[in-house]
């Protein structure tokens, strides 16, 4: 015999499970489709990868027709540089290529790059592996 | 249900937000909340504690961390037992699914999403760069204070892009790939047993123990107490009528947790055995 159907209360009682689920199957999502880290956002990814904001860094790089020059990224953009760490969506990169530019007006054209760290298995040796990128004129 | 709702004031007033205009008005709500017991039964008053719980999420993007989201899903599902027609049943429910999800995710991301889980190089990582675990892999994985500090050294020049770069004079210690696949092997089968046990009731017996057994365990050395009494104040909250032990249990794991922080144990047994 099927189990009777949940009562309003019994119903009440799942808001809150479905909506840390709903969450985490988001995080999930935004971690497949745009980087975001797996220890943030609420999908419980914390502990369990080395990918995580210590492990990543942001770079910005002018492109000029000599080549390419990185750019030193101005103290005052520390909390904007860690959001894009962590969450690097383009529009994140193009928001922070905006307010590099914003110090600095003189830039040309700017790539913005995510990395992250793998470490090898056999004896740690790390390496960066490419996050997100993005070009603005 | 009264005991498990003072714990969450408990676990809110004592474990709140970073910010000082986040935490002061959860710590006042939650005192109130502790000192008037009418209070604490006022789903109205759980609205607020919810408020106050969730909106540093938005605030803080994306920078909190998991059991930041845990806890205001927790006063959520207080809010709304409080409206139910049996509270006590309601809360058991949510609670005991919001542990269960808690442990599929983090399940699912040890041993499904996370390549570097699975072959242990994240506890080797961790054990080296985490201050937190450095007292472990002194004491178990035969690290000595020169090589944690040399990984840091070569690490930091990695990220930075500096010469000499890797290895620099770090050389991993023998010991660290065992205790690496002990922590890897045991944090993956118990996170594993204790989703399984909270989201299929045919495994229910075994909840308690496994929840109180991984509080007293994991945050020996994870010192993110406020996740830990978080949990355990859920695990309370689950706990059906006649489970009188299992109460007293996940009280007690509160309080041990507690001990693991405020007492230096792991640096008195590393000055004791003459590693430091």
């Amino acid at each position: 015999m099927p189990p009777p159907p949940p009562t309003s209360w019994q119903r009440r009682a799942l808001v809150a499970p479905a909506l840390l689920a709903a969450l985490a199957l988001g995080q999930i999502g935004a971690w497949f489709g745009y980087g975001l880290s797996p220890w943030k956002g609420g999908g419980f990814g914390m502990f369990a990868t080395t990918d995580h904001g210590g492990f990543r860094s942001v770079r910005v790089v002018e492109l000029t027709d000599a080549g390419e020059r990185r750019v030193a990224l101005p103290g005052e953009l520390e909390r904007l540089r860690r959001h894009v760490r962590e969450v690097p969506r383009e529009a994140n990169l193009r928001r922070f290529a905006a307010a590099v530019r914003a110090r600095a007006p003189g830039l040309g054209a700017l790539r913005v790059e995510v990395w992250r760290t793998e470490f090898a298995g056999d004896d740690l040796t790390p390496r960066l592996v490419l996050v997100a990128r993005a070009e603005f004129d | 249900m009264e005991l498990a709702l003072r714990l969450f004031l408990l676990v809110l007033l004592l474990d709140a937000s970073l910010f000082w205009f986040q935490r002061a008005p959860m710590q006042i709500a939650c005192g109130l909340g502790l000192l008037l017991p009418a209070l604490a039964r006022d789903a109205r008053f759980w609205a607020l504690v919810s408020a106050l719980a969730a909106w540093p999420l938005v605030w803080d993007w994306p920078f909190s961390d998991n059991h930041d989201y845990l806890r205001a899903f927790a006063a959520l599902a207080v809010m709304l037992a409080l409206g139910a027609r049996d509270p006590a049943g309601s809360l058991r429910i949510s609670a005991r699914l919001l542990v269960g999800g808690t442990f599929f995710f983090a399940s699912l991301w040890k041993l499904v999403l996370s390549p570097d889980w699975l072959d242990g190089s994240f506890f080797r990582v961790t054990l080296l760069s985490d201050p937190r675990f450095h007292d472990l892999a002194v004491l178990a994985g035969g690290a000595s204070w020169e090589t944690l500090d040399a990984f840091e050294a070569a690490l930091g020049d990695f990220l930075a892009g500096r010469a000499p770069g890797w290895p620099g004079a770090f050389v991993e210690p023998a010991g660290l790939r065992p205790l690496a696949l002990a922590l890897t092997l045991f944090t993956g089968a118990i996170e594993a047993a204790i989703a399984a046990a909270f989201l299929w009731p045919r495994l229910g017996r075994f909840r308690n123990a496994l929840l109180i057994a991984f509080g007293a365990t994991t945050f020996a050395f994870a010192t993110v107490r406020g996740f830990g009494w978080l949990l355990m104040a859920l695990g309370l909250a689950q706990c059906e009528a006649g489970e009188r032990r299992a109460r007293v249990g996940y009280v007690a794991a509160v309080f041990l947790i507690e001990l693991y922080r405020s007492l230096p144990w792991t640096r008195m047994l590393i000055d004791a055995l003459g590693l430091s």
